[in-house]
């Protein structure tokens, strides 16, 4: 057992069984249960759980290798699906020939490319950059496929071994195609357990991983040893993706987000226990064809089987146990002084971001751009959307860019915001709490200016932050990015999509308009100007705290939480009061980002990749400066820029490269962070900042960085002698790998 | 009764043994040396006193109150301040903010902000860090890191002090400077201060230790003065005999 | 999703000039690099529409105004229409502001006699200009409902060859709504400010239509703008009071959203079965469950079926996320209670791996009559092969393969110049036929200079029985509750869609016992 015997767990598996069992007895179908039903869904299972489980494999794979975890694993199997029908399908290959060019060459190749002009570079990066380019890649290899085969046709992958035969099993039949796969996905998980434990190239892979000096000493080559996992990672994924796609249709973002199950299955064996993992993708296959088979949950919980994975994912990921305090780890820095902000130029800034809001909504701006004249309502219609993301991407500040605390469930809180408003300003709470036999009445509730609870929100929204948090505090790296992503997930599938958490409405808004002073913001330009004033504000905000000693405690806990504890920093306070003020900002943003369409799309608006989306934005503008967001008051601009361009359709070229931008661009730019880790507004900054007369220490700053040499690269040492078996056992100790003899180590080593 | 008692500790990761019954005591008013060969456990006797680790078994008293089971913080608070072998500053934050997180939580709150400066200043020039106080300590080198490390935990107002490898990557002239700091330290009643010191500079070691635990294998092998431990033959053994490899990769909790 | 893209692209270019700044010139940063050529050719293809219509011109012109109204009209009705159908018919026709044109003399040239004048936003001297909003650009669906697009500029290539609208010729501005509200409300402020009016409309997030309803004319009145839509998913759309869908919302409005609501459904090929297939229908109803939409238009439907005498077997909700293993729960669920009938209110996609699992799970397909919609007459559903081989499939305007029988589909077919275009051209098209229609009959009565917003409102608002010149079944324009009472009934044979019922070609089933209407609060009504 991976766990041991540990209470907790054992405990908290108690809890959920318990837990299950009574939503089961709750929402039973009352369907008749005939052993033929059941014997055909467990079958049904088990096969969806292989599938998932050869995704989970090679994520396993890459991580106890590399030490990356592959968000863009099930994007890999996308492209491979996709490119296998066109061989197969739209080409005639032979299926098997297909099967060869795609799995066998071209996935492998893919894994090494990735490896040597990516991976290779993420090595000493910080967790933040190692997640965000894996994701960035994701993003990229899904807009490649989006590019190539248009989504304006449906498109199918034929099992590749018959459907239509197989065993008998008296009504019913088993296809020879799921045994197949099911013994495929058996066979390479156990194969893939030789080869890491029982082999001299798996020794190796393990070794490099977290001490490529000792392992290239005793003989590792660590270069072909990395790229060797990506390869057969990305093999993995590509036949994973091929062998999924007959089961759910071509359709990349459908394709993509099966990740998550397999997400979820890596988890549960703690990403490094490949049969764990398996055991975990089959338990979330047979819970959900089980799920499917006898559970009814109503349209207002409809989508509580998908739900399944990303709740087994949290919750397995929170049972874990306590990763213990990490020391020793090295990041690479940049070399500077430190400044902060003084007050003044803070003032100034936000200044010039309200002036900036004022020029451009009056329209005084416009000797910047294409076609003066016609800037109207949906300029502003975007430009507000735009700030009221940016608004979110402010929560992300204090949290990722000082505390180091990954957050893919930005919009999660955002929406929690906006539905916490719609309550509030519902006024139901009032006959909810008895307060009208206290004499209120809801209708004055409702007659107060809008806008004044907004800073109640806040406040409201700060627990949620809270209880995100105690898991959270628990929690390092990438287990805490891959909570907040089950998250945010399970918040997409199970609250919002709920009607009475976002009722659906025949006509008009949902959300009215902001009301303040007896002012109604009700036109788009008054809008912006009040979305800027706030966003102004948040960022002063941020300024300030960054100089109090809660921004250097938030710091603090982000290079080391070991010696801020041992300093008598209370870590998870310090945690729990950062993920609240989070929750305070995104809560806020959420209401203003809900008022802006005035309707929000409960099912679609809270996809998790628009989540990955404002991530991947903000940490590549730069997560640790709150001023970054000023730059985002171009973003209206430019849109209007390419809308001109496109339909004045005189200008192809600009078009296209615009096209390209925003097609590409997100990816690249995220890509770009491994090699300016601090984001792109940092580097402008930088290079801005020596215009400044009174900053003379940046261009010292500057001088001395041209001065700094590169670190040397180790080099590849070759293998003069096998690893004897002790030195196997001796490696494994320091690295922590035998996690059945050292658990915690197991844990431990998840890098943060 | 000392201020800072290990008792019987025992550290297990699965099946290797990193601490075996290992006791330790520390005094003020004195530096005491904790030595022994790569990977013997001092690091992780270190990790348990300061509450990173939780012993497999054994206890950890602090002025002859139990605190195995209290967390680091509260450790922190009680008086027990620590420095890393591998470095741990706060390397995001300059050397000054290094020293103000711990001023701000081991003073009172109420503190006025020119006063929580004043005392980060004096730390920083008690370890002669004085004019790098704002440069990022990322980017400082390995020594002056260390110091402001050595800073940050003294601005804890610490009773007893663990120093893991303090003058490693120092020069000469800087190792000297610190052992007098360590001297003068302990030396003032006021401080009424103890040290734990684990290094590998011998000279250094033997210069300023009152008293010196020798560990090896996990094992505490002998306690005695410098001058008793450097006559021990178990101690010669395990520094001399130890085989390379064990040396080199068996350091399970470092 | 489309606005982060742009937000996204902003900040590439921002990071280039970052690393430009920074002087950290890595291999990264030509990531945007220019270097790739621009594709884009539109105007040619504009150009070659137009060569190829010029020629039969005015021939169809004529054909197109003169006969079709009447004549096919009356011709595809005639076997079912009763005497009510016929009296409102008739009715409608000499109320409506869009039939005198038929009437006109075509040798009289209104344009000739006057000065034409730019008389609301969006018309000049010589242009009529339409906005044309399809969800096209989603990052991960690009090209979703192209077909929108390219049917609204096939129409208006039509239009302009056969002599233009209102003696103007016909604009067309295209807007992306990308799957996403902010969008699809940029668009309709897009068509306030430049478009005379929306053509084609096909937006799935079409959730605040304010500023669509209430946004100025040029004469200061704020009446909205016309909204000549394919699909209207979601209420406020499908109340909209300047929307006309040729995919009609069949359902009572305005609506609050939740609660009850009165919504009628077509179940005459269900009825048609009952009576010439199979005399007992018992089976599986799969709902698309992924929306509250969806939902809400399909359940409508099934309680239709059991209206007429379809016993429900069982009605799960399905997504793009099922699985077609997990097809095999509902396959479990027909074996149980012996079902002979499986009907899918989601799309082609479903219903090819709900009869593929059939297959794999060893049952006997042939014991049962499948049976889908619009959304499975499209050529990647007769790509899946055998496996969908007698799937019935029934829709409510004459199938592509049928221009022989009627000129609207003619042209059509010959202007999008696809063999088998997906169904949101031809809707489309057909919304630029009406709007065409009303624009006429504005012009017939008062010139071309009285082409106004506020008059394309009325008169689209009188149409009460329009029919795409005799291709689709006729709707009535000033109710939203009225369903189109024809259908027509294929069958998969041989990999080929084939017309079932009526039997003869050219022919929709109009009877008016075809529609059942029924009240219910439809989100609830769904079980999951």
């Amino acid at each position: 057992m991976i766990f041991g015997v540990r209470h907790s767990v054992a405990v908290a598996t108690a809890l959920g069984t318990l837990g299950a069992v009574i939503i089961a007895v709750l929402t039973w179908k009352g369907a008749q249960v005939t052993s033929e039903t059941f014997l055909v869904t467990t079958y049904i299972g088990l096969f969806l759980g292989a599938l998932w489980a050869m995704y989970a494999t090679g994520l396993v794979v890459v991580y106890t290798t590399t030490g990356v975890f592959n968000f863009a694993q099930g994007a890999i199997g996308v492209f491979a699906a996709f490119f296998y029908w066109e061989l197969h399908v739209n080409r005639g290959w032979h299926s098997i020939l297909a099967l060869f060019v795609v799995v066998g060459l071209f996935a492998p190749a893919l894994g090494v490319v990735l490896d040597i002009v990516i991976m290779r570079r993420l090595r000493t990066a910080s967790l933040v950059v190692q997640l965000m380019v894996t994701v960035a890649i994701m993003v990229l290899l899904l807009s490649v496929v989006g590019d190539i085969w248009e989504a304006d046709t449906a498109r199918r992958v034929p099992y590749l071994f018959g459907i239509n035969n197989g065993i008998d099993l008296g009504p019913s039949q088993l296809p020879w195609h799921r045994l197949i796969v099911f013994v495929v996905a058996i066979a390479i998980a156990v194969a893939m357990r030789y080869l890491l434990r029982r082999t001299r190239i798996g020794t190796a892979m393990r070794a490099v991983v977290d001490n490529r000096e000792l392992a290239a000493l005793n003989g590792a080559r660590p270069n072909v040893v990395s790229s060797t996992s990506w390869a057969l990672g990305s093999m993995l994924g590509a036949l994973g993706g091929i062998l999924i796609a007959p089961e759910l249709g071509l359709d990349p973002a459908t394709l993509n987000n099966v990740v998550i199950i397999a997400f979820a299955a890596a988890a549960f064996g703690a990403l490094k226990n490949l049969p764990m993992a398996v055991i975990g993708a089959m338990l979330i296959g047979l819970l959900r064809a089980h799920t499917v088979a006898w559970l009814d949950f109503g349209s207002d919980f409809r989508f509580a089987h998908l739900s399944i994975a990303p709740l087994l994912l949290l919750f397995v990921v929170i049972a874990l146990p306590q990763a213990r305090l990490e020391v020793g780890r090295l990041v690479h820095h940049l070399r500077r002084h430190e400044r902060f902000t003084k007050w003044w130029e803070g003032l100034i800034g936000c200044g010039v971001i309200i002036l900036l809001a004022v020029a451009f909504s009056g329209g005084w701006l416009n000797f910047l751009i294409w076609d003066p004249g016609a800037w109207g309502s949906r300029e502003l219609n975007s430009a507000n959307e735009a700030m009221a993301l940016a608004l979110i991407g402010l929560s992300l500040v204090p949290l990722i860019g000082w505390a180091g605390q990954i957050n893919f469930a930005p919009l999660a809180f955002a929406g929690f915001g906006a539905f916490v408003y719609l309550k509030v300003i519902g006024a139901g709470w009032v006959t909810f709490l008895g307060l009208d036999r206290l004499g209120l009445d809801p209708q004055d509730i409702r007659d107060i200016d809008n806008g004044y609870w907004i800073l109640l929100v806040g406040l409201l929204c700060a627990p949620l932050g809270a209880l995100v948090a105690l898991p959270a505090a628990r929690l390092r790296g990438l287990y805490l990015a891959l909570m907040t992503m089950a998250f945010a997930q399970a918040m997409s599938l199970i609250f919002f999509p709920n009607p009475w958490v976002m009722p659906i409405i025949g006509t008009g808004r949902q959300f009215p308009h902001i009301e303040l002073f007896g002012v109604t913001f009700d036109d788009r330009r008054g809008f912006f100007l009040l979305l800027m004033c706030v966003f102004a504000v948040v960022v002063y905000a941020l300024v300030l705290l960054r100089r109090s000693r809660y921004g250097r405690r938030w710091m603090a806990i982000n290079d080391s939480q070991a010696a801020a504890a041992t300093l008598g920093v209370p870590v998870v306070w310090t945690k729990v009061v950062v993920y609240a003020l989070s929750a305070v900002i995104a809560g806020i943003a959420g209401v203003f980002w809900a008022t802006v369409s005035g309707n929000v799309d409960s099912v679609q608006g809270f996809d998790l990749l628009i989540g990955f989306n404002i991530v991947l934005l903000v940490a590549a503008a730069g997560v640790s400066i709150p001023v970054a967001g000023i730059f985002l008051i171009f973003i209206p601009l430019f849109t209007g820029l390419g809308h001109r361009l496109e339909d004045s359709g005189n200008v192809d070229f600009l078009v296209t490269l615009l096209d390209i931008m925003t097609t590409y661009g997100p990816g690249m730019l995220v890509l770009g962070m491994v090699f300016n880790p601090r984001g792109a507004i940092f580097e402008m900054g930088r290079g801005f900042s020596p215009i400044l007369p009174w900053r003379s220490d940046a261009r010292a700053e500057i001088a001395a960085e041209n001065a700094q040499k590169r670190e040397p690269e180790i080099g590849e040492l070759g293998i003069e002698r096998p690893f004897t078996p002790e030195e196997v056992i001796a490696i494994d100790r320091r690295l922590g790998i035998l996690d059945e003899v050292v658990p915690k180590e197991g844990y431990g080593a998840a890098r943060s | 009764m000392a201020l800072l008692e290990a008792e019987q500790v025992v550290m297990r990761f699965g099946g290797v043994v990193a601490l075996d019954n290992a006791s330790v005591d520390v005094d003020p008013g004195e530096v005491t040396g904790l030595i022994g060969p790569n990977g013997a456990g001092k690091t992780t006797l270190f990790n348990v006193v300061t509450g990173l680790l939780p012993p497999t078994s054994g206890t950890v008293k602090f002025d002859g109150v139990d605190i195995t089971r209290a967390g680091v913080s509260r450790r922190s608070q009680m008086g027990i301040a620590r420095t890393f072998q591998k470095l741990e500053a706060f390397n995001t934050l300059s050397a000054f903010d290094n020293v103000r997180v711990a001023v701000e939580k081991n003073h009172r709150a109420k503190w006025k902000h020119q006063r929580v400066n004043d005392v980060a200043h004096e730390m920083l020039g008690k370890v002669g860090l004085d004019d790098v106080a704002d440069v990022t300590v990322g980017t400082l080198p390995t020594g002056s890191a260390r110091l402001v490390e050595l800073a940050r935990a003294l601005a804890c107002r610490p009773r007893v002090l663990l120093l893991d490898e303090p003058s490693s990557g120092l020069n000469e002239e800087e190792t000297t400077a610190i052992g007098q700091l360590l001297l003068g330290l302990v030396a003032d009643k006021d401080n009424d201060l103890a040290v734990l010191l684990v290094e590998h500079d011998m000279s250094f070691v033997m210069g300023v230790c009152a008293r010196i635990h020798v560990l090896d294998f996990g094992k505490i092998i002998a306690v005695g003065t410098p001058i008793e431990v450097q006559g021990n033959e178990a101690v010669r053994a395990a520094y001399l005999g130890g085989d390379e490899f064990r040396a080199g990769y068996v350091g399970v909790g470092e | 999703m489309k606005n982060l893209r742009w937000i996204i692209g902003l900040l590439a270019v921002l990071a280039l000039v970052a690393a430009a700044c920074g002087g950290n010139d890595d291999d990264d940063s030509g990531a945007g690099d220019p270097a790739a050529a621009p594709t884009e050719a539109p105007d040619d293809m504009d150009d070659e529409m137009d060569e190829s219509m010029d020629d039969d011109m005015d021939d169809e012109m004529d054909e197109s105004m003169d006969d079709d109204m009447d004549d096919e009209m009356d011709e595809s009705m005639d076997d079912d229409m009763d005497d009510e159908m016929d009296e409102s018919m008739d009715d409608d026709m000499d109320d409506s502001d869009a039939e005198p044109v038929a009437t006109e003399e075509p040798e009289v040239d209104p344009c000739e006699a006057v000065d034409l004048e730019a008389t609301d936003i969006g018309i000049t001297e010589d242009t009529i200009t339409v906005l044309v909003m399809a969800d096209v650009g989603s990052p991960l669906a690009p090209g979703l409902f192209q077909g929108s697009i390219d049917g609204v500029k096939a129409w208006a290539n039509h239009v302009n060859a056969e002599g233009g609208l209102a003696c103007r010729q016909v604009e067309v501005i295209e807007h992306d709504s990308a799957i996403n509200p902010t969008e699809t409300t940029n668009g309709f402020l897009v068509a306030c400010e430049e478009a005379f009016a929306l053509v084609g409309t096909t937006a799935l997030f079409a959730l605040d239509t304010t500023d669509l309803q209430t946004c100025s004319d040029a004469h200061g009145n704020d009446i909205g703008v016309p909204d000549f839509a394919y699909i209207t998913t979601e209420p406020p759309h499908q109340c909209s009071v300047v929307t006309f869908a040729s995919s009609r919302p069949n359902s009572e409005c305005p609506y609050a959203g939740t609660g009850d609501r009165a919504v009628q459904s077509q179940v005459g090929h269900v009825q048609y079965l009952l009576e010439n297939v199979s005399s007992e229908l018992n089976g599986v109803y799969l709902v698309p469950s992924d929306l509250p939409s969806t939902i809400a238009s399909t359940m409508p439907q099934l309680r239709s079926f059991q209206e007429i005498g379809v016993v429900v077997d069982g009605e799960p909700g399905v997504s793009g996320f099922t699985t077609q293993s997990e097809y095999g729960a509902y396959i479990q669920v027909m074996r149980d209670a012996n079902s002979n009938f499986a009907y899918t209110g989601s799309d082609d996609q479903s219903m090819i791996k709900w009869r593929s699992e059939a297959e794999a799970q060893g049952m006997d397909v042939d014991s049962i009559i499948w049976m889908c919609q619009l959304a499975c007459y499209t050529p990647s559903f007769l790509e899946a092969g055998d496996v969908v081989e007698n799937t019935y499939i029934w829709i409510w305007f004459l199938p592509f393969d049928e221009t022989d029988t009627n000129q609207e589909l003619a042209d059509f077919m010959e202007a999008i110049d696809d063999p088998f275009p997906p169904a949101w051209a031809a809707g489309s098209w057909a919304d630029g036929v009406l709007f065409e229609q009303v624009v006429n009959g504005i012009v017939a009565e008062g010139g071309p200079n009285a082409v106004t917003r506020q008059a394309v409102l009325d008169g689209a608002r009188n149409v009460t029985s329009f029919d795409v010149n005799g291709w689709w079944s006729p709707a009535d324009y000033s109710t939203t509750e009225n369903i189109m009472p024809c259908f027509m009934l294929m069958q998969v044979q041989n990999n080929e869609f084939v017309r079932v019922h009526p039997a003869e070609r050219g022919e929709l089933d109009c009877n008016p016992d075809n529609v059942v209407g029924l009240t219910s609060d439809w989100g609830a009504e769904f079980g999951g």
